[in-house]
């Protein structure tokens, strides 16, 4: 029974959210408690399915290759686990999973709850399809399924804020999506093939060509616009703030990583370090994700609205990682993918920390709000870790994940971005202490003198993400390897091809 | 949304029951011939909004309501899923299986293994989805003129 | 030239969807323009998967052997971009109907389907 699932376990990630979120509309209708349940084991199911795989591919850096349907690549499509997937799947369903849980007490007053639930479980299937996938066009599919349920979630509350943002997001969106997608047909064109591992292979054989440049443009772009890239930034300060707080932390934590994701993806195993460093692009990627970095930090720092000001803080972060990606090196990439799981989990947190603020007293704006520190303790803690660890302040997670992005910078002689990247970490340490001080210190207004703490159910998922936050900061070392063996996986391109085509 | 004349009315009588079956042939010989679950479940939603086009949303509901149709949309779902853990225990998408389709001789009805099943369950959830999209967007609209 | 016409007119398409999103008002027409941009894009697959004298890759039970060297007699045109255009245009309807949901949902709150009205409205 076990090695049945075992063997069968890529695919059972993805289908189980998958079938969560057909079963919820049809059992969850009447009832709350089956409605809260399911919810709850599809992310869960997924967890327990893919820790099985934990052991062969961490510690035995084996690619785990899972052909559907029994076709052998790369005729049929299939999935490959390798560390840098594994990381973020298991990252993607734990963050979904803490959402879930803070979504039983916020979501509590809104109608319509059958379908947010099922649209996070397929938001979550389609995370996980673009992770664990290693066809070019499958995740195209699996890009549009998480997008389609993104929108539909930023929209749920249906508010003036809430559909002109996610009209601006779908809009949006789509053109990045179809850029995607002209870059698949581009490199289908040249190559005659859509297998990941088979486009590795072939693209060295078909030789220098004017259209794969192209092609590399087309899924900047695309991917780019996903990952909120600066001059394609303008719909993440809208939608992530309009979003229910548990979403705008799933949408933060992880949907913008998707982006990176595929950029990296398409950088690395498909074309290959040597391919693309004959062109300017990482230095365009370098240079973009500076641009990020300073554009995002310095908006965060003129915002009242306390869930903008997180989203703007996304995006200064996601400069961070693109920065890592257009370095380069082993090192850069490693504190790239380690800063990806760092952001997600302080970010979440921020997010939901703001959440409660939303749940509680019904305003996002920071002047109306003060001395809150008293009122609830938990939640200004935790937006004190939160706000500290992704300034990059030492015993932290986001430090060390910075402290190797620096390190990377000034060793590729990369020195003015590292020190802009420092610059703007100070900048961050700033606005956030400036905002701390604004909503939790200080006068408490008359109005919010009746104030209570969270209850359990939106605390439990801050506690978890307060203390991940410390124990990352002092045990870095685990999750640096961890980091360290997605980035062999990625970079190794002849390992990729060799142990999906045989 | 009120319905129209007499002449659309009368034709759209006769014509909706030969098209909810051509719908449903082509959900059925989906493995044979050109079409499959996504037209046949399209061409049986046409049929489903042709009548809230002539006869108007109330008397549609009558027939069918806004809650049946989502159900449809997600039983499909669930049903395709379904039918493809199955298949995925069994080792592979298109398995021959639960005994009663074998992969049997090209161009009968009673071959190509699973997919007939996947067809089916196609047809039921696409119909269900747009004829809830078409409703959805009606009830909407109709919100709008009563305001 | 001829022969790449179909090429052109792909990017013509996705052009003239392109300029609607970027330039017009209306909500109506921004989701018009997404559909072209989509269509230009299913068109330039299709177009991909084209040979010159190709018939339909439907191959009956008489004629395949099963070895890996075996090529069909007549020119075949490339059944995969048609499968991936499927795909593709199935998404699209999602995401069209999904625009319009919000554009609709946009008119009741806003009473318009005007964006610099909106930004007004909201301000």
């Amino acid at each position: 029974m076990i090695e049945g699932i075992v063997k069968q376990a890529p695919i059972l990630a993805i289908v189980i959210p998958l079938l969560m979120s057909t079963l919820i509309p049809l059992l969850g209708r009447k009832h709350t408690i089956i409605r809260n349940t399911l919810a709850f084991l599809g992310p869960l199911g997924s967890i327990a399915v893919l820790s099985l795989l934990i052991n062969p591919v961490f510690d035995g850096g084996q690619r785990i290759i899972y052909m559907l349907g029994g076709r052998i690549p790369p005729f049929g499509i299939n999935l490959v686990v390798d560390s840098l997937s594994l990381l973020l799947a298991i990252l993607a369903s734990g963050l979904t999973l803490l959402a879930v849980i803070y979504s039983y007490k916020y979501m509590k007053k809104y109608t319509g709850l059958v379908q947010y639930y099922a649209l996070v479980m397929l938001l979550m299937a389609g995370i996980l399809g673009i992770i664990l996938t290693g066809d070019l066009f499958n995740l195209f599919v699996f890009l549009e399924i998480m997008a389609i349920s993104a929108y539909a979630l930023v929209a749920f509350t249906t508010g003036k804020e809430q559909v002109e943002a996610a009209f601006k997001f779908q809009v949006l969106s789509t053109i990045g999506t179809l850029g995607v997608l002209i870059g698949i047909a581009l490199l289908y064109a040249m190559t005659g093939t859509l297998n990941m591992a088979d486009l590795a292979q072939r693209i060295p054989l078909v030789g220098q060509s004017p259209i794969f440049s192209f092609a590399l443009v087309f899924f900047l772009l695309g991917f780019g616009l996903k990952a909120a890239m600066v001059p394609l930034h303008s719909w993440l300060p809208d939608a992530h703030p309009a979003a229910p707080s548990p979403i705008s932390a799933l949408l933060s934590g992880v949907v913008i990583k998707t982006g990176v994701y595929g950029l990296a993806r398409v950088i690395f195993t498909i074309y290959g370090v040597s391919m693309v460093a004959i062109h300017p692009f990482l230095l365009a990627v370098l240079a973009l994700g500076v641009a990020t970095m300073v554009v995002g930090g310095l908006m965060a720092m003129v915002q009242v609205d306390i869930k903008r000001m997180l989203a703007f803080s996304s995006i200064s972060q996601m400069g961070y990682i693109l920065f890592g990606i257009g370095i380069a090196t082993g090192l850069a990439i490693t504190g790239a993918i380690f800063h990806v799981l760092n952001h997600a989990i302080m970010k979440a947190l921020l997010f939901m920390c703001a959440g409660v603020i939303v749940y509680r007293i019904g305003t996002r704006d920071m002047s109306k709000l003060g001395g809150l520190a008293k009122k609830m303790p938990v939640t200004a803690l935790g937006f004190l870790v939160g706000g500290l660890a992704i300034a990059g302040i030492p015993p932290f997670n986001g430090f060390w994940s910075k402290l190797m992005l620096y390190i990377a910078g000034f060793q590729s002689g990369n020195s003015l971005a590292a020190v802009v990247a420092i610059l703007m970490s100070v900048i961050t340490l700033g606005y956030f202490l400036r905002f701390f001080q604004q909503i939790f210190l200080g006068k408490l207004p008359k109005n919010l003198e009746e104030v209570k703490e969270a209850p359990l159910a939106m605390l439990l998922p801050i506690v978890i993400l307060i203390l991940l936050c410390i124990l990352i900061g002092l045990y870095p070392q685990v999750f640096m390897n961890l980091s360290q063996s997605a980035t062999n996986a990625v970079l190794d391109q002849t390992g990729y091809i060799r142990s999906v085509l045989g | 949304m009120k319905g129209m004349s007499l002449i659309v009315r009368t034709i759209s009588r006769l014509i909706v029951a030969p098209i909810l079956l051509f719908g449903i042939y082509i959900v059925l010989h989906g493995h044979l011939t050109p079409g499959g679950g996504f037209p046949g479940g399209v061409i049986i939603a046409a049929g489903i909004a042709l009548l809230i086009l002539s006869y108007g949303l109330k008397a549609t509901t009558k027939k069918i309501n806004y809650d049946t149709t989502k159900v449809l949309d997600s039983f499909g779902a669930f049903l395709f899923v379904a039918i493809a853990s199955g298949a995925i225990a069994l080792g592979y998408f298109f398995a021959p299986y639960l005994g009663l389709i074998a992969m049997g001789t090209p161009a009968q009805w009673f071959s190509a293994g699973g997919i007939p099943y996947y067809n089916i369950a196609i047809g039921i959830k696409v119909a269900g989805a747009l004829a809830a999209m078409f409703i959805g967007l009606v009830i909407v609209i109709m919100m709008g003129e009563e305001e | 030239m001829i022969a790449n016409l179909n090429y052109v007119m792909a990017a013509a398409i996705f052009t003239v969807g392109l300029y609607a999103v970027l330039v017009k008002r209306d909500l109506i027409k921004i989701i018009i323009g997404i559909g072209f941009m989509e269509y230009g894009v299913n068109l330039f697959w299709i177009s991909l998967g084209y040979r010159t004298g190709g018939t339909a890759p439907i191959i009956t039970p008489g004629e395949v052997s099963h070895t890996a060297s075996w090529v069909p007699q007549t020119t075949l045109v490339d059944p995969i971009p048609q499968a991936l255009v499927l795909t593709a245009i199935v998404i699209g309807l999602g995401t069209t109907v999904l625009l319009i949901a919000i554009a609709v949902r946009a008119y009741q709150r806003y009473g318009t389907f005007d964006i610099q009205k909106m930004r007004e409205l909201k301000e």
